[in-house]
């Protein structure tokens, strides 16, 4: 059996194979059953002559596998018949319906075919064996190397930029052929119908791939055009904006609760994201009393924020800054906050057309407020704080007047400042005095004292500003002060490389968005992280466009 | 093998033919250090052109019958030495300039050419 890596090797590589397709579920399946044809439990040579799985999708309204094609065995799925015909029979909760459209897929002796009945009994004839991996009430279009003209896959994740990434949407765009007139079905048709997609060779073909139909489909001189987007579109969805704190030493930790409203967020969205929290030292991360801090935003620019604030520290061991928030879409959501395994990373030889991009380095972050931040001292005692002046006690300190701010107490020790004019403040060294006037002095005021570790990253570069940017506080340590939390951030930030990859290579469709690898230019391997990835499939073959960013991040 | 065989109609075989086979790629690009990658989706037999030396008129007018639909069923010898049957476009007219009369009074046609080409991939 060929693998993809294997043959990726190779000068001429075998053509992979292609599967694709979209359902249409007009109608909810009541009940469905067969008739004549049999269906046993096959073993043996069958798996060879088709390993078709079954497209299964339940997010947003897609297809529900209600047990009739269901796989008998593990390698063998789909509701497999004799040498015979086959009959299925289609009930409906009303008796006196009709279904509108019964589509089948499925294979008759190994090829790919797809049979269309309105009535109720669907009786597929031939004394041939047939496999029916999926029947829908309503249209389904399955494309394989056969019947496929072109197959366009854009993937895109959180970008790779320090400067505020934002979450692209990944895109697919299916041509196959379709000889019936089909104008009518598609004025019909409505959005989001599951699109699928997968590819590679028998035995190694990627984990399917699941895109979400966007804007109509076409269909000229019998070629079907299907266009869609994968489900990051759900997540534009707004979300309120809350405060993660906890003092109890008992409760998890902010990050573990930082991932799980995470995880909420987006279930919340109606996304069916896989995610896994295996926090590489648990017992460091819990018994913390953290909080975090979310702003009101959409879904989708937080997880984008989310990923720009927690980077993989490669030297950094268990205890240090090695968490990584990591969210993928690209047709198969995945949320995981563990340091990624060096071991499965591919190295990748012969590229072409490659184009080198650089930006000039961070010299400086801003971060704009708000920030929450703990005040150590009892100092504090009112609840909110009106009329009190924050003053500039001398360069380099800001201050804010309580006209041009407003402070929120939120636990017995932490407060909140929010500035509302857009003030911002400078990590490279600026410090925040923060005192009661009316204080008789015998309190110590609660001053962020880190100019020792005031440095600038570099003579020259490009300052970047990071706005509404997270409070948060211990996320780590409730020992640090949150400069020294944001000071290890803006460390992290700085030190991801400035150098953009362009390349065309000939592609597998097993890696995608945020995946590191080693890539040969002139016969050494760099260390790369894709930041976005295409996977064409023309005539039979597959070429693939990469953008990435040095490193491993 | 001594003749041809298009859609029915014998021909003797044309003088000095071999097939040769073309690989059909895809997704094809040149890396950094000018190697040629690409996806190879399967052979099919390279574009030919037929030619004879001479044919009695006869032989030519079963060629112009044979060929006369763009789309023939040739029966030719494969490189192995086997027998293959394969459809084959027919990409240009047959082409012929001289006619004479042979020792026996038979016409007789020289340079007769004809260009195929083969849609099949395997």
């Amino acid at each position: 059996m060929a693998t993809i890596r294997e043959e990726n090797q190779k000068l001429l590589r075998q053509p992979l194979k292609v599967e694709c397709g979209m359902s249409v579920k007009l109608d909810d399946i009541n009940e469905i059953s067969i008739i004549g044809g049999g269906y046993d439990n096959y073993a043996g040579d069958v798996s060879e002559q088709v390993a078709t799985p079954i497209y299964m999708d339940l997010s947003n309204g897609g297809f529900v596998n209600d047990g009739f094609a269901v796989p008998l065995e593990e390698e063998h799925p789909g509701i497999i018949s004799r040498i015979a015909p086959l009959t299925l029979v289609v009930y409906m909760d009303n008796p006196d319906e009709v279904p509108p459209i019964v589509t089948i897929i499925g294979t008759e002796d190994g090829v790919l075919k797809t049979w269309r009945f309105t009535r109720q009994v669907c009786q597929i004839p031939g004394y041939t064996r047939k496999i029916i991996t999926h029947i829908v009430i309503g249209y389904a279009w399955q494309f394989d190397n056969s019947n496929l003209i072109s197959c366009d896959v854009q993937l895109r994740g959180v970008e790779t930029t320090c400067d505020n990434p934002s979450l692209q949407m990944s895109e697919i765009e299916i041509k196959g052929y379709e000889p019936n007139d089909i104008t009518d079905v598609i004025s019909q048709l409505g959005e989001n119908y599951p699109i699928w997609y997968t590819s590679g060779y028998l035995g190694d073909m990627s984990e399917i791939r699941r895109f979400y139909l966007d804007g109509q489909i076409s269909w000229i001189d019998k070629v079907i055009t299907i266009r869609g987007v994968d489900a990051t579109k759900f997540l534009d969805k707004e979300f309120a904006g809350t405060y993660l704190g906890n003092t109890s030493a008992i409760m998890t930790g902010g990050l573990n609760q930082l991932f799980d409203t995470y995880n909420s967020m987006i279930a919340s969205a109606g996304v069916d994201a896989e995610y896994t929290n295996e926090l590489l030292n648990e017992a460091y991360f819990n018994n913390r009393a953290d909080a975090v801090y979310l702003p009101k935003k959409s879904i989708r620019e937080l997880i984008a924020q989310a990923s720009n604030l927690f980077k993989l520290d490669e030297t950094a061991t268990d205890s240090g800054f090695n968490m990584q928030f990591n969210y993928v879409d690209a047709g198969r959501p995945k949320l995981t906050i563990s340091k990624r395994i060096a071991d499965a990373v591919e190295t990748i030889d012969n590229i072409g057309e490659l184009e080198i991009t650089s930006e000039p380095q961070i010299k400086e972050i801003r971060i704009n407020a708000p920030l929450t931040f703990v005040n150590a001292s009892a100092a504090i005692k009112t609840d909110t704080i009106q009329g009190t002046v924050f003053e500039e006690l001398s360069e380099p300190y800001y201050s804010f007047t309580a006209s041009a701010g407003t402070i929120t107490r939120l636990s017995p020790t932490t407060y909140k400042l929010k500035s509302t004019t857009q003030r911002s403040i400078t990590v490279s060294g600026r410090k925040i005095a923060l005192y009661d006037p009316t204080d008789d002095g015998s309190n110590t005021p609660f001053i962020y004292q880190r100019r020792d570790e005031y440095r600038e990253l570099l003579a020259n570069g490009r300052t970047i500003e990071l706005n509404d940017f997270y409070g948060f506080e211990g996320i780590w340590d409730t020992s640090e002060t949150v400069t020294e939390q944001l000071w290890a951030i803006c460390n992290q930030m700085a030190a991801v490389s400035p150098i953009t990859y362009k390349f065309k290579w000939r592609g597998n469709p097993h890696l995608q968005p945020r995946d590191h690898i080693n890539v040969m230019i002139n016969g050494s391997a760099v260390k790369m992280t894709i930041d976005t990835m295409t996977l064409e499939h023309e005539n039979g073959g597959l070429v693939s466009q990469i953008t990435a960013r040095k490193g491993w991040i | 093998m001594d003749y041809l065989n298009i859609d029915g109609y014998r021909i003797p075989y044309p003088n000095g033919f071999t097939i040769e086979k073309q690989l059909r790629k895809a997704a094809a690009y040149t890396t950094m250090n000018g190697t040629e990658i690409a996806d190879v989706v399967g052979w099919k037999y390279a574009d030919a052109q037929l030619k004879w030396d001479t044919l009695l008129d006869a032989d030519l007018r079963n060629l112009l019958l044979a060929t006369a639909s763009s789309v023939i069923e040739l029966t030719f010898e494969g490189l192995d030495g086997e027998t293959v049957t394969e459809q084959a476009i027919v990409e240009s007219c047959v082409n012929t300039k001289t006619r004479f009369r042979d020792s026996n009074n038979r016409i007789v046609w020289k340079d007769i050419t004809v260009s195929l080409s083969f849609p099949k991939s395997h």
